[in-house]
């Protein structure tokens, strides 16, 4: 009789402990972004409001752009040609997330962490991060750059010397293949590179058919 | 649109509400508002006028927690009150010391509250660090008053850092006072409401989301708001191309009758705000019926563009350099700054001080020798006056000011700049006036941050230079020759003279009126140094002041000088934010450059502790001050009777605040405070007071509150015993479809102090950007007067 009682119970469990968890939301969506979820093999188009799990991948077209928010209203910026996959695990109140970027530029604005953890992850290097603003970049091949606005971030490389170090305000650091990396004062090219970053200008054209049908097209400014 | 009274709403409105002070005595000022006081926020004051067209000008003087410095800044005055802010950067936990000096047009200098700060305390705002989302729970979507494009609607709550009682699916969603929860996505953590997933047709304008939180047995635990504008997708389009713009237009015209003097005012403010991509144009407005050419100008005028990169404004500004040289001034004219990232550079030039002119009273001959040792006659025009001298009524010359600030930068870590100041009187701008003078100040100033802000390093230095009468001009090398040196009246070395000449005389007059000449003694140099800590949960803060006797700024005039100590404060942060213990103690002495016959120490210990323990137990600061004053000047010996000093205080005071739900939701304000000063000295100058305020604020519906108090003040000295007591009731009503909103308050006030107050005040909104508002204030004092305010004003949005 017992085990009769057990088995939806232990089924209920089951499909908890099955069930991904919840890391953020896509708020805005600009021309071709696509989203896979973890347990699927295909890509489909996201939509604004799509929940993302742990372990769900975004990429994004030409002059697309992808907003994603953290439930802790931390912020990334999905630029253009960029694939990331989203990472997060739920400790009692906690959510420590960790955002892997295959390739692309990707902005950040992270609230301030408490205990919680914000790691980005690339090929070359991982970056920690409590409380702050700045983009990464990671080109095709495959070494990572990150400019930082507000705060600082410990960085450290995955290969090689497997160097680590801290990024302030107003710096960046680059990792390259060999992993090695180089922290230096960011000029004012990073300065307009990230106010680029965080602009979300859209331009739209309405095109008419002969046969009256209308459809609007829209991109990245 | 309708308007709902939610958690956040009543928060801030009990924020208001607690802070509004019913006033202390004062035949100046009837009532002081403050809007809100949240740490690291900027804290705007209103202080109402009884009659303001009697008063020169307003400055508020601050203080945080464990300074013993204010620091000082101009209030505006418009209409009927002067408006202020205290900058987040002083918005400091636990709590904030204020008064106000008000100039007076026949030239006295009253304060607010009387005798403040020296006999009696200044006001004390409590700073929060508490904000609304004490719940956990967080918006993520919209941002407040973002404009979302009506196909990209989406609101989205998180409630990962939610506390463990609230129950995320009890939640209730609505969009203005319609229930959209069944429409929205409940998934673990977050909720979300898309517009698509909405049957009906939400409309473009502005909207209310009101979020209801509850706990697991169904109890309401906490109402969030928050406005956004839904617009169309091309209008949102537009907007990002266009210059967008939008101007405020407000017209008032007001009667005041005091002691039976009427007299009708009126002022349009007119503001006008907008922007082209990074571009912004800022331009304001407001002209008065008080503009008169025998007072310093009220009128306000300024236009400002501006750019991530460069700003320029011209009109009125107050612009903001290194406290020490030049803050919270108003400066007529332009001010300009270009921010290149490592390099920056701000320049000011303009009117600090309108030209009045005096008058004449009487005439004297040149063998008048007992009237032209008096300190009102000056030499006039013979030929036009028929007489060599004259009585006057002084007047005052205009005063420019040209300041100018490189700097440079290395992101957060590294700010080094330099200043000079330069300032001096027209002498040809009035007939009738006295002793023009002539300012120069040099000043640098240091910061640097490391370990994310941590610590914090900061030094700022300046010396000036004076003329204290440059109506003569500069002197000649011949001149310099005779007034100076073993010939002349002044024991100074000519050749001194002459190489300050040479250095200075490009910016100033240089003769027997200049000072200091002997720069090397510091009597005219102001410097500090502070270093910040912030580790552990402390936040220290240790900070060396020096101030030379003889230091001045045209740019800052109520800077303290002759004094030199230092202070530290430490604020600890406990109990995961639930406790903050705040310990300061600083140490002064003045007489630096000993131009007295003893020298002071100012002492002052103070410390405080606030309790934020949760939802529903009451919030609680104590705090504890002492004051020790003294001099080593015999106290028993009367020669010393006026210049010996030896006297302590003790200063304790509480405050409670309590946000409950008895049947309806009520806010509740408790505050005590005494202090008693033992002046040791012959004088016996010993003073005590106390007082205490209670507040209730309840919230009977979304249409009807009601809010009540009463004040009690009782004072002691040898000179002014003071005892009076305030109550008062008022109540808010929305009517007419929330269009119409009356409030009233009566505030009879009995003791030593005795009238009675009524408030009358309804606005109207006739359209949604055109408004009407209507103002009566009754102020009667029994057996002497019934003074009253009646003012009606339109507004009017574009």
């Amino acid at each position: 009789m017992n085990k009769y009682l057990l088995l939806p119970a232990l089924l209920v469990f089951n499909l908890y402990a099955l069930s991904p968890t919840s890391v953020g939301v896509l708020t805005k969506i600009i021309q071709t972004v696509e989203y896979k979820a973890v347990e699927t093999e295909n890509w489909g188009n996201a939509k604004l409001g799509s929940v993302v799990y742990d372990g769900d991948e975004v990429r994004t077209g030409s002059r697309s752009l992808a907003l994603l928010k953290f439930l802790d209203n931390s912020l990334i910026r999905v630029r253009e040609n960029s694939i990331v996959t989203i990472y997060g695990s739920k400790e009692d109140n906690k959510l420590n997330k960790n955002t892997f970027i295959e390739r692309g530029r990707v902005g950040f604005e992270i609230t301030d962490q408490g205990d919680d953890e914000f790691k980005f992850t690339t090929p070359t290097g991982v970056a920690s991060i409590r409380g702050t603003k700045g983009f990464f970049e990671v080109p095709l091949d495959g070494s990572m750059l990150i400019f930082v606005k507000e705060g600082i971030v410990d960085i450290e490389s995955l290969i090689g010397t497997k160097a680590s170090g801290s990024v302030g305000a107003g710096k960046f650091a680059k990792i390259d293949l060999s992993g090695e990396l180089v922290i230096e004062d960011a000029g004012s090219e990073y300065e307009n590179q990230f106010q680029a970053m965080e602009k979300e200008t859209v331009k739209k054209i309405r095109i008419k058919l002969n046969n009256g049908e209308e459809f609007l097209l829209e991109y990245l400014d | 649109m309708i308007k709902e009274r939610s958690f956040p709403w009543y928060f801030s409105l009990f924020i208001t509400f607690a802070l509004i002070t019913f006033a202390q005595p004062s035949d100046v000022i009837s009532r002081i508002e403050i809007k809100q006081a949240i740490s690291n926020q900027p804290i705007e004051i209103r202080a109402d006028l009884f009659n303001a067209s009697e008063i020169n000008s307003v400055f508020i003087a601050f203080k945080t927690f464990g300074e013993t410095e204010f620091t000082r800044r101009e209030m505006e005055i418009r209409s009927s009150a002067a408006f202020g802010v205290i900058p987040a950067e002083f918005a400091v936990p636990p709590s904030i010391e204020y008064y106000l000096l008000i100039s007076m047009l026949d030239g006295e200098l009253r304060t607010y509250p009387f005798g403040s700060p020296d006999q009696t305390p200044p006001e004390r705002i409590s700073i929060s660090e508490r904000t609304e989302f004490d719940d956990g729970v967080l918006i993520l979507t919209p941002s407040p008053g973002e404009k979302v494009a009506q196909d990209e609607l989406l609101i989205t709550l998180s409630f990962i850092n939610a506390k463990d009682d609230i129950h995320i699916k009890s939640t209730k969603l609505f969009l203005g006072f319609e229930d959209i929860t069944e429409y929205a996505l409940f998934a673990e953590d977050l909720i979300i409401f898309s517009g698509f997933n909405y049957p009906e047709k939400i409309s473009m304008r502005e909207q209310l989301i009101k979020i209801e939180i509850y706990d697991s047995l169904g109890n309401l635990k906490n109402t969030k708001t928050r406005s956004y504008t839904l617009v169309s997708s091309s209008y949102l389009l537009a907007m990002e191309d266009q210059f967008n713009y939008n101007i405020d237009l407000k017209g008032e015209t007001r009667n005041e009758n005091f002691n039976d003097e009427s007299t009708w005012y009126n002022n349009i403010d007119a503001r006008f705000k907008g922007n082209y991509n990074d571009l912004k144009v800022d331009a304001k407005i407001y002209a008065t019926s008080e503009e008169k050419n025998y007072r310093q100008p009220q009128n306000r005028y300024s236009a400002k563009i501006s750019t991530d990169w460069f700003d320029l404004s011209f009109g009125d500004s107050y612009p903001t350099y290194p406290e020490l040289i030049l803050s919270g001034k108003r400066v007529r004219g332009f001010d300009a700054g270009i921010y290149l990232g490592f390099f920056s550079l701000q320049a000011s030039y303009g009117e600090i001080t309108r030209e009045i002119e005096g008058s004449l009273l009487q005439t004297y001959p040149v063998d008048s020798t007992s009237a032209l040792l008096q300190s009102d006659v000056i030499e006039i025009d013979q030929s036009k006056y028929g007489q060599p001298f004259g009585r006057v009524a002084l007047g005052e010359y205009s005063r420019n000011l040209l300041a100018i600030r490189p700097s440079f930068n290395a992101g957060e870590t590294f700010q080094f700049g330099l200043t000079l100041l330069k300032s001096g009187d027209d002498k040809s701008s009035i007939e009738f006036g006295k002793k023009p003078k002539e300012n120069l100040v040099l000043g640098t100033d240091l910061r640097l941050r490391f370990d994310n802000s941590r610590i914090e390093i900061k030094g700022e230095a300046a010396m000036s230079f004076q003329n204290s009468d440059i109506s003569t001009g500069t002197l000649s090398d011949a001149q310099i020759d005779t007034v100076f040196g073993g010939n002349g009246p002044i024991d100074i070395d000519p050749d001194i003279v002459k190489n300050f000449k040479s250095i200075f005389g490009k910016f100033m007059d240089i003769n027997q009126f200049f000072g200091p000449w002997n720069p090397e003694e510091l009597s005219s140099l102001a410097a500090e140094a502070s270093l910040g800590l912030n580790y552990f949960n402390n936040n220290i803060r240790a900070k060396y002041i020096y101030r030379g006797n003889d230091y001045t700024s045209f740019g800052q005039s109520f800077l303290r000088t002759d004094v030199a100590g230092f202070n530290i404060v430490d604020r600890i942060r406990m109990l995961n934010n639930k406790v903050f213990l705040s310990l300061g103690y600083e140490r002064l002495q003045d007489n630096l450059q000993e131009t007295k016959n003893a020298t002071t120490t100012f002492q002052t210990i103070n410390s405080s502790i606030s309790i934020y323990p949760g939802e529903g137990i009451p919030n609680f600061t104590l705090g504890f001050a002492r004051y020790d004053n003294s001099n080593d000047l015999s106290i028993t010996d009367s020669t010393y009777l006026f210049s010996a000093i030896d006297d302590g205080t003790n200063k304790f005071y509480a405050q409670i605040s309590h946000n409950f739900i008895w049947e309806i939701p009520h806010k509740a304000n408790l505050y005590l405070s005494t202090s008693k000063r033992d002046d040791n000295s012959l004088r016996q100058n010993n003073t005590s007071n106390f007082s205490f305020s209670f507040n209730l604020r309840s919230e009977w519906n979304n249409y009807f509150t009601t809010h009540s108090g009463v004040t009690y003040y009782t004072s002691e000295s040898a000179a002014l015993p003071y005892e009076y007591s305030t109550v008062y009731f008022g109540v808010g009503l929305l009517l007419l479809e929330n269009k119409l909103d009356l409030t009233a308050t009566v505030s009879p006030s009995f003791g030593d102090f005795e009238r009675q107050a009524l408030d009358l005040v309804a606005n109207y909104k006739v359209i949604d950007n055109f408004s009407l508002s209507l103002q009566l204030r009754l102020y009667r004092i029994p057996d002497v007067s019934t003074n009253s305010i009646i003012g009606l004003i339109t507004r009017y949005s574009l």
